[in-house]
């Protein structure tokens, strides 16, 4: 289908690109806590590949895959996740945020704490991506 | 009851999430769950000070990690009245401000909401950290709130938003600065542990000039007299509920 | 004078920070105070990294072939202090242009003088 440019070559190359910015920015917040990246940075990517399609795709059809709702939601789903990492150690014993008592079986409390951060990463790049698409899609679009 | 300190701004915060997703549904579980929300921060609140008047204080170790390597909450007589004292004015204020916003916002009123639980919980985080840079991190989510919330009103409220937006940045630069000054000459972020290792330094100009720029941080944010331009602006342009 | 020509790095951060003070004081078009705002907010993060380095000490990772003890990397703590900034930066930012496109949206100009003589006319 084609977008509001009517330029294939623009339309063509940012599609081809968009998977691999996404898989990109997944592999940056996996890798924060071994090297440069994190919650904040991949999320950031995540949020560029969407804006290269509003850009390159116009509105209207992008809209209808990424709608500025699902963003919100997105947002929303990804503080929960931070929120209920740092909840759930509160009924096994720990304290907030604490990872070591999260209650998943068969791992010893160092490890809980390495995937505790990874899980909150995730929970952090969500509400970067949510957050920065609904600010685009406010600055470039006409809604109020 | 230990987890006290840490559930006061936890509590805000959660629910300031929520209410988008609840917004969707139902415009008015929005204002259910701002009220739920502030009210539950509130029963929070006041059962801290109930804990801490006999004496003592609660100190609330984030993560299981001990200061001074990890963020700290506390929680002594002062905090846990000035957090009782912000939650209950912040539920009254949500439990009025209902009729105001639907007569001068409607278009606006599940934002507003979500808005008001975050500089809530700003607030609440202020009082409740005893780590100096988390109170950075909550001083800005409370401004940056309160530029969105106040920009929503007249006409006129974008431009005293935008010039309070200008000098809290400013102001919360200064205090990063100033945090900054501080960890470096001391070695340490936790307020209890600088305020022990500052009577070794106290010829030291670095710390002379960490003291200037947060007291000269605080006191914009604050609008303390020499720094105050902002403030009538902003009073006569936001919406009612926000003032 | 030699001392302040030794400590070179943190006169440039210095001379950043005024810089972006004055374009954000000085300036009289909307936009041009945001770009102040961030130019001075960067000037703040350099003065962290620049505090946060140690002689002949390298990228915090661990590695047992560079160094087994804590003085051969850099302390990582204010790293991770300017990574919070930075994200409050891009917030204030992103808040700062939305609240710029209503107030063009509403008065048509983005210069102070021309917006502030059309809310006297309005009110």
């Amino acid at each position: 289908m084609r977008g509001s440019l009517e330029n294939i070559v623009v339309e063509g190359v940012s599609r081809f690109f968009v998977p691999f910015i996404q898989i990109f920015a997944l592999y940056v917040i996996t890798h924060g806590h071994y090297g440069p990246g994190g919650g904040f940075q991949g999320g950031v990517i995540l949020a560029a590949s969407i804006m290269l399609l509003r850009l390159s795709l116009g509105e209207e059809y992008e809209h209808r895959r990424f709608s500025p709702r699902l963003a919100t939601v997105v947002a929303a789903v990804g503080m929960l996740i931070y929120a209920v990492a740092g909840l759930l150690p509160l009924a096994w014993g720990g304290n907030f945020l604490d990872y070591a008592y999260l209650p998943i079986p068969g791992l010893s409390p160092a490890e809980l704490r390495y995937h505790g951060i990874l899980i909150v990463e995730t929970g952090v790049g969500l509400v970067v991506w949510g957050t920065l698409v609904i600010l685009f899609d406010h600055l470039m679009g006409s809604e109020p | 009851m230990s987890h006290l300190p840490v559930l006061i701004p936890v509590t805000l915060l959660f629910s300031a999430f929520i209410i988008p997703l609840a917004g969707f549904l139902k415009r008015d579980l929005a204002f259910a769950i701002a009220l739920i929300g502030a009210s539950l921060s509130f029963v929070f609140s006041a059962l801290g000070l109930l804990a801490v008047i006999p004496g003592g204080e609660l100190r609330y170790h984030l993560g299981g990690w001990i200061p001074p390597v990890g963020i700290e909450y506390a929680l002594d007589v002062l905090s846990a009245f000035m957090a009782t004292v912000v939650t209950f004015v912040g539920t009254l204020a949500l439990l009025y401000s209902r009729r105001s916003i639907l007569q001068e916002v409607p278009e606006r009123f599940v934002p507003m909401y979500a808005l008001a639980m975050l500089l809530l919980a700003g607030l609440a985080g202020i009082i409740v950290t005893a780590d100096l840079f988390n109170l950075f991190v909550f001083l800005e989510i409370a401004s940056i709130s309160a530029y969105a919330l106040m920009a929503v009103g007249d006409e006129r409220g974008c431009v005293a938003s935008f010039r309070y937006l200008i000098l809290g940045s400013i102001a919360g630069s200064f205090y990063v600065l100033g945090v900054g000054f501080l960890y470096f000459s001391t070695g340490s972020l936790n307020m209890a542990d600088v305020a022990q290792r500052l009577p070794n330094l106290h010829d030291s100009r670095a710390i002379v000039a960490a003291a200037t720029l947060i007291f000269i941080a605080l006191g914009l944010k604050m609008a303390l007299f020499p720094l105050h331009l902002w403030l009538p602006d902003v009073y006569s342009y936001a919406p009612s509920a926000v003032t | 004078m030699n001392a302040a020509i030794a400590d070179y790095n943190y006169l440039m951060t210095a001379t950043l920070l005024v810089i972006g003070l004055y374009g954000m004081v000085g300036k009289r078009n909307l936009l041009k105070k945001v770009i102040g705002m961030n130019i001075f907010q960067t000037a703040i993060f350099l003065f962290f990294i620049q505090g946060a380095t140690k002689p002949g000490a390298t990228v915090p990772v661990w590695d047992a072939r560079i160094s087994g003890e804590a003085a051969g990397y850099i302390n990582p703590l204010p790293h991770v202090l300017i990574l919070t900034a930075i994200v409050v930066s891009v917030a204030t930012t992103g808040v700062a242009l939305a609240l710029l496109l209503t107030i063009y949206r509403r008065y048509g100009s983005l210069e102070e003088g021309t917006i502030l003589e059309r809310m006297k006319q309005s009110s």
